[in-house]
């Protein structure tokens, strides 16, 4: 799974989602993209999902790039532990993503095929998505 | 190539409060500038830029302006700003250009057939999907049609093997890759199953539980220093 190798600071804040993405809006690498309709975190696992899903779907014919990156440590407490002493440990990773942004490309595989990879692949994350091409952005 | 005609309205206002008007009342703000005019706010009418956009020429579709009835100035459409993911045009710059002067334009690179590769096994992998030319406005192709049947796995095609047109010369360096045909990635990954049990597993602790430690020090001294200061 995609992770940091190593970081500056251990935790972070969670910060604001408010706003549309400012870069990553458009098809860059591949054809065909999975783009943002909603904010969210995505995180490493559902990258994971996602990128296995549309390999699947593709019968390892095409080229995937993921275009995101889980940068950011989510922390939380144990379970059944009483409130204060400090924030918790990190327990995974997430990436921010705002609504416009690419997340997925794909190349190399016929329009009909990546469309059903893409939409196989959005199923996997937690926001709403959409399949664009590079011709359309 | 074609030429299309485009109404505009000059007269806006500057500033973001009245772009967002305009936008509301479904135009779009622009500027128009270049070859011997003055730069002027305009605005165009967001349907009416979408058909002049959306011809065979694509972004590079020659403009003809019509500011406010006044004599036509032919123009090319630049930078344009569409909104992240509605299908919305935000603002456009309209560059004035004459047809007696060479201009460096993006071209789109259409692959035509299937790659000798591709049909063993390899993956089609397009590197770049415009190429930059300069040429005179009349000459600039709607796009590059590049022949790829032949090509074999490991092998691939540059833009020096880009067809020759009449009056079109390609600035980019000759041995910038534009597609080739590759192994798939896949086969040198490991098996599916091992997978599908990552997905499942927990996270693995690496060198940045390591690096942490020493950090965590470093903030923990940072906020009793803080702690001392507050109760001072």
């Amino acid at each position: 799974m995609l992770m940091p190798k190593r970081t500056k600071h251990r935790k972070m804040h969670r910060g604001r989602m408010s706003g549309v993405a400012k870069g990553g809006t458009k098809v860059n690498f591949g054809e065909y993209g999975l783009q943002a309709l909603e904010p969210g975190w995505i995180t490493s696992r559902q990258i994971e999902a996602t990128r296995v899903a549309i390999t699947r779907a593709v019968k390892r014919g095409g080229k995937v790039w993921i275009t995101i990156f889980p940068d950011k440590p989510v922390t939380q407490k144990p379970a059944e532990t009483r409130m204060g002493s400090g924030k918790g440990s990190p327990e995974f990773w997430v990436s921010v993503v705002k609504p416009g942004r690419v997340m997925f490309e794909l190349a190399g595989v016929s329009e009909e095929l990546a469309r059903e990879a893409l939409r196989k692949g959005g199923h996997k994350l937690p926001i709403k998505t959409r399949i664009v091409s590079r011709e359309e952005l | 190539m074609s030429q299309v005609t485009l109404r505009a309205q000059a007269g806006r206002a500057p500033g973001s409060r009245e772009s967002r008007r305009i936008r509301r009342d479904g135009n779009v703000p622009a500027v128009v500038y270049g070859h011997d005019i003055e730069s002027r706010p305009i605005s165009v009418d967001s349907h009416d830029l979408r058909v002049a956009l959306h011809t065979e020429a694509g972004a590079n579709a020659l403009i003809n302006l019509e500011i406010d009835g006044e004599k036509p100035v032919l123009t090319m459409a630049r930078a344009i700003d569409k909104h992240p993911f509605r299908n919305e045009y935000r603002h456009v710059d309209f560059v004035a250009i004459s047809l007696e002067e060479k201009l460096r334009v993006e071209v789109n690179i259409h692959f035509e057939g299937t790659p000798v590769g591709v049909r063993e096994g390899g993956v089609f992998s397009p590197r770049r999907t415009t190429v930059e030319v300069l040429t005179l406005p009349t000459t600039i192709p709607d796009f590059i049609e590049l022949d790829v049947s032949e090509v074999e796995l490991n092998e691939s095609l540059r833009i020096a093997d880009l067809p020759d047109l009449e009056g079109v010369e390609y600035t980019e360096d000759p041995e910038a890759v534009v597609m080739s045909v590759t192994v798939p990635a896949a086969e040198i990954e490991e098996p599916e199953p091992e997978e599908d049990l990552l997905l499942e597993g927990e996270l693995p602790e690496g060198e940045e539980g390591e690096a942490v430690e020493g950090e965590e020090g470093e903030e923990g001294a940072e906020e009793a220093s803080e702690e001392e200061a507050a109760a001072e």
